[in-house]
C-alpha cells in the first residue's frame, strides 16, 4: 500500500506503537542495528556529552524525518542525501552557537569535531534518508524520537559509565572512587561495554521469548 | 614527503583512524556484511575523503581563524562534500551509466559519512599539517577502514560458530571483538593518539 492511501486509525496506531518499541528497545538503534555508534565511541566519555550529542540528534534528526516523509518520494534517490546532509548541517549551526554562547565554551570546544559530525550521522542517512521516505509522516516523526531516544539510551549509559571509571565523576559532580581508570575514555572500552549490552539486551530477549512460548504451550 | 608517509602509516595501521577515532566505524560493520561491497566502498572512501580534503584545504586558509569561521567550517565541508558528490553523480550518469546503476546505492554513504568529514575537520582542529600529511592522512584512513573491514569480515565468519554463547551471537561478539582490535593497537602504539 502506498503510503498516501489513508488507512484506519486503529492501524496507523499499531503502527506507531510498533515501530516505537523496535526502533526503542526490541530492535535498538544500536545495540541491534548498528547504528550511530561513532559519535558514542569518540565522545560519549561524560555524561553532559551524552546528553548534548543526543539533543542535537534528536534535533537534527526530526525535521529531517518529517522532510523526507512529506517530500522524499518526490525527489530522486541520488538527491536526497545532499539535502538532508547540508540541511543537518545548518541546523547543527545553530546548536553550535547556542552551546558555544549560551551553555558552555568548554562543552562547545572539546565537542567541536564531533558536533557537526551529527549531520552525516548513520542515524540521519539509514532512518531520515531510507525509513522516513517510505512512511507517513507520523510514523517517520515516531521512529525519529525513537531512535533519537534509543540512541541517547545507549550513549548516556556508556558515557555515565566511562566518566565514572575514567574521572570519578558524574556529571562533574566528583565521586569518592579509590578506583580511577584513565583508559576506560579510549575508544576500546566503548566498544566492550557496548558488546555486552548488546549481549544483554540478547539474553533479555531470549528469557522474554522462552517465557512466552512457556506460557503459550500451557494455554494451549 | 616523510609526512606523507608517517600519516598514512598512522591512520592505516599503527593507529587505524577507524579504531581509535571511531570515525566510519557504523558503515565499516554494515559494509562487512558483504565481502564483495568492501573493496568498490573503500575506492568511493578514498575519492570523497582525498577530493574533500584537497578541496577544503585552501578553502580553510580563506576563512582564517576568526570565531565566525569557526562555526561555518563544518558547514562549509559538509557542503563541499554535497556539491563533489552531485559533480560525480552527474559525471558518472553521463559518461557511465553502467557503472553508476552498479554503485548508486553505495554512492551517497561512501560520501556522507563520518570518516570523510571528520578527516577534513580534524586536519584544520586539531594539528596545523601540511598538504601531503593531510593527503596522506585521508589515504590512510581509508586504507585503515579497507585493511578493518577485511579484518571484521574475516572475524564475523569465524565468530559465526556454536561456540559462541547464544546471548553474544551476532552484532555482541563483533562489536567486542574489534574492542580487543582496538585494545591491541592501543597497546601496540601506546595511548598518545597522533591523529
Amino acid at each position: 500500500m502506498s503510503k498516501v492511501e489513508k488507512q484506519p486509525f486503529s492501524k496507523t496506531m499499531t503502527e506507531i506503537k510498533n515501530v516505537f518499541l523496535d526502533t526503542f528497545l526490541t530492535k535498538n538503534i544500536v545495540l541491534v542495528q548498528a547504528i550511530g555508534i561513532t559519535p558514542i565511541l569518540a565522545a560519549g566519555v561524560t555524561l553532559q556529552k551524552g546528553v548534548v550529542l543526543t539533543l542535537c540528534t534528536a534535533a537534527v534528526l526530526l525535521p529531517a524525518s518529517l522532510f523526507m516523509s512529506l517530500f522524499g518520494d518526490k525527489l530522486p534517490t541520488w538527491v536526497r542525501a545532499p539535502i538532508y546532509s547540508v540541511g543537518a548541517a545548518l541546523i547543527l549551526l545553530g546548536a553550535a552557537v547556542l552551546l558555544d554562547r549560551s551553555v558552555s565554551n568548554e562543552l562547545y570546544a572539546s565537542l567541536y569535531v564531533f558536533l557537526p559530525l551529527t549531520a552525516v550521522n548513520t542515524l540521519v542517512s539509514y532512518r531520515a534518508g531510507g525509513f522516513s521516505v517510505s512512511h507517513v509522516p507520523v510514523v517517520a516523526l515516531t521512529d525519529a524520537i525513537a531512535s533519537s531516544l534509543g540512541f541517547g539510551l545507549v550513549i548516556c549509559v556508556v558515557s555515565a559509565l566511562r566518566e565514572m571509571a575514567s574521572f570519578g565523576t558524574l556529571w562533574g559532580e566528583t565521586l569518592n572512587f579509590a578506583i580511577v581508570l584513565p583508559e576506560a575514555a579510549l575508544p576500546y572500552a566503548a566498544f566492550l561495554l557496548l558488546g555486552f549490552m548488546a549481549a544483554f539486551l540478547q539474553w533479555i530477549q531470549s528469557v522474554i521469548a522462552r517465557r512466552e512460548n512457556a506460557s503459550v504451550r500451557l494455554n494451549g | 614527503m616523510t609526512d606523507f608517509i608517517k600519516f598514512i602509516l598512522a591512520a592505516a595501521v599503527l593507529q587505524n583512524v577507524v579504531l581509535m577515532t571511531g570515525f566510519g566505524s557504523s558503515v565499516m560493520i554494515r559494509i562487512s556484511k558483504k565481502r564483495t561491497n568492501i573493496l568498490p566502498f573503500s575506492a568511493l572512501l578514498c575519492i570523497f575523503a582525498t577530493l574533500t580534503v584537497l578541496v577544503c584545504y585552501p578553502l580553510d586558509l580563506l576563512i582564517g581563524t576568526s570565531v565566525i569561521s569557526k562555526y561555518i567550517r563544518p558547514l562549509m565541508i559538509v557542503t563541499v562534500t554535497a556539491l563533489l558528490y552531485i559533480a560525480s553523480v552527474v559525471l558518472l550518469r553521463k559518461r557511465f551509466p553502467e557503472v553508476f546503476s552498479r554503485i548508486s546505492r553505495l554512492l551517497p554513504i561512501a560520501a556522507f559519512n563520518n570518516l570523510v568529514i571528520g578527516i577534513a575537520l580534524i586536519i584544520n582542529h586539531q594539528f596545523s599539517v601540511s598538504l601531503p600529511g593531510a593527503i596522506g592522512l585521508s589515504l590512510g584512513a581509508c586504507a585503515g577502514f579497507l585493511l578493518l573491514s577485511w579484518l571484521t569480515t574475516e572475524g564475523m565468519e569465524r565468530l559465526d560458530n556454536p561456540d559462541v554463547p547464544k546471548s553474544f551471537r551476532g552484532l555482541p561478539s563483533v562489536l567486542i571483538y574489534l574492542g580487543i582490535l582496538s585494545l591491541a593497537l592501543m597497546g601496540f602504539s601506546g595511548s598518545v593518539s597522533m591523529i
